[in-house]
């Protein structure tokens, strides 16, 4: 086993000084990760930060790649032979197929996988979730009922959005070629969320065409831009467009017509 | 939590197998270690990371259930 400590200083050469005293070993015998550098400030006066260093005391004779097998074993003995003995406990962390048995803890099925695996984020996150299933001919739907929704929506929806992207990612992973579509919502988050969000593509094509100006719509996931095009889409006097890649892309809201007067003020 | 994320982890990955995740204790945070196949490696990170960043983000909602804050490292 290994056990950590952390060391600060004015610099880490002054954090490991620290340590090799605490501990009584020489400096260049010390494993141990830099946690942060520090630095000086300016002129060494405003914004000085400490360095730190975290220092992995390991026993010679145990390594730290030994922990490997470790977690099969606390998975096992936690859920499925809770009750046993420890010795057999033991023999299961020895040889090394007890991990398969964890592998067929996984439902064949994608929608009761999607569900074991949503249920057990959920419970992660949150107490007393219940999840109701949809299923469509593409698609399933996931609604989770009850326990902390604040936490399990996240600021902008993004920890509902990063469950989501997690559980099609499992359901997907053995069929490449069909693939089910997941989604999963949150008291009514989603249907909320799209109607806010069609107002606000409302709202900001009317401000388009009324400046004459394109309105662009940053940060965004594309699941938001979909909405706004499809809200925006039987609008004869705006056009909507995406541009840039990856974090950067935008959505423009672009005003038909502007061929005409102008009025700059 | 370190039972969750090799759940997650396992689900994801093509030899389950080889997963493990090990606790650094630091204080008010923790580290998780997470170790995979050498193959598995890009499905854990994702595309530009999102499937990490994803991973991070469920870690951060249940840090506060466990009243504690959890880091995930993918060690090599």
């Amino acid at each position: 086993m290994t056990t950590s400590f952390e060391f600060e200083g004015k610099n880490i050469e002054k954090a490991l000084e620290k340590a090799s005293e605490e501990f009584n070993i020489p400096k260049d015998r010390l494993r141990y990760d830099i946690l942060s550098y520090g630095s000086s400030g300016i002129f060494g006066l405003a914004g000085t930060k400490k360095a730190r260093i975290r220092v992995n005391l390991a026993q010679e004779s145990t390594p730290f790649v030994s922990e490997k097998g470790t977690p099969d074993k606390e998975d096992l003995t936690s859920s499925e032979v809770a009750d046993e003995s420890l010795t057999v406990s033991e023999e299961l962390s020895d040889d090394v197929p007890s991990s398969d048995q964890q592998l067929y803890t996984f439902p064949e099925n994608p929608l009761d996988l999607g569900r074991v695996v949503l249920q057990r984020i959920v419970d992660a996150i949150t107490t007393d979730a219940k999840i109701a299933v949809e299923e469509d001919s593409d698609r399933i739907m996931f609604n989770v009922v009850g326990g902390n929704a604040a936490i399990l929506i996240g600021k902008r929806g993004q920890t509902l959005e990063a469950i989501q992207s997690r559980v099609e990612k499992v359901v997907n992973k053995h069929n490449h070629n069909n693939r089910i579509r997941v989604e999963v919502d949150i008291q009514g988050y989603l249907e909320t969320r799209r109607v806010n969000l069609e107002r606000m593509a409302a709202r900001l094509a009317e401000k388009s065409k009324r400046i004459r100006k394109p309105i662009s719509l940053g940060q965004m996931s594309a699941h938001d831009r979909r909405i706004i095009h499809l809200a925006l889409k039987d609008d004869p006097e705006v056009k909507t467009k995406s541009r840039g890649e990856g974090y950067l892309r935008k959505l423009v809201i672009f005003p038909q017509k502007s061929s005409g007067k102008r009025t700059y003020l | 939590m370190k039972d969750l994320i090799s759940y997650i982890v396992r689900a994801l990955v093509d030899h389950p197998e080889e997963v493990a995740v090990s606790e650094v204790e630091g204080g008010q945070t923790v580290i998780l270690e997470l170790r995979v196949a050498k193959n598995d490696f890009g499905k854990v990170i994702g595309r530009h990371g999102r499937t990490a960043q994803a991973i991070r983000t469920i870690l951060s909602a249940a840090s506060g259930k466990a009243k504690k804050r959890f880091v995930l490292e993918i060690v090599e």
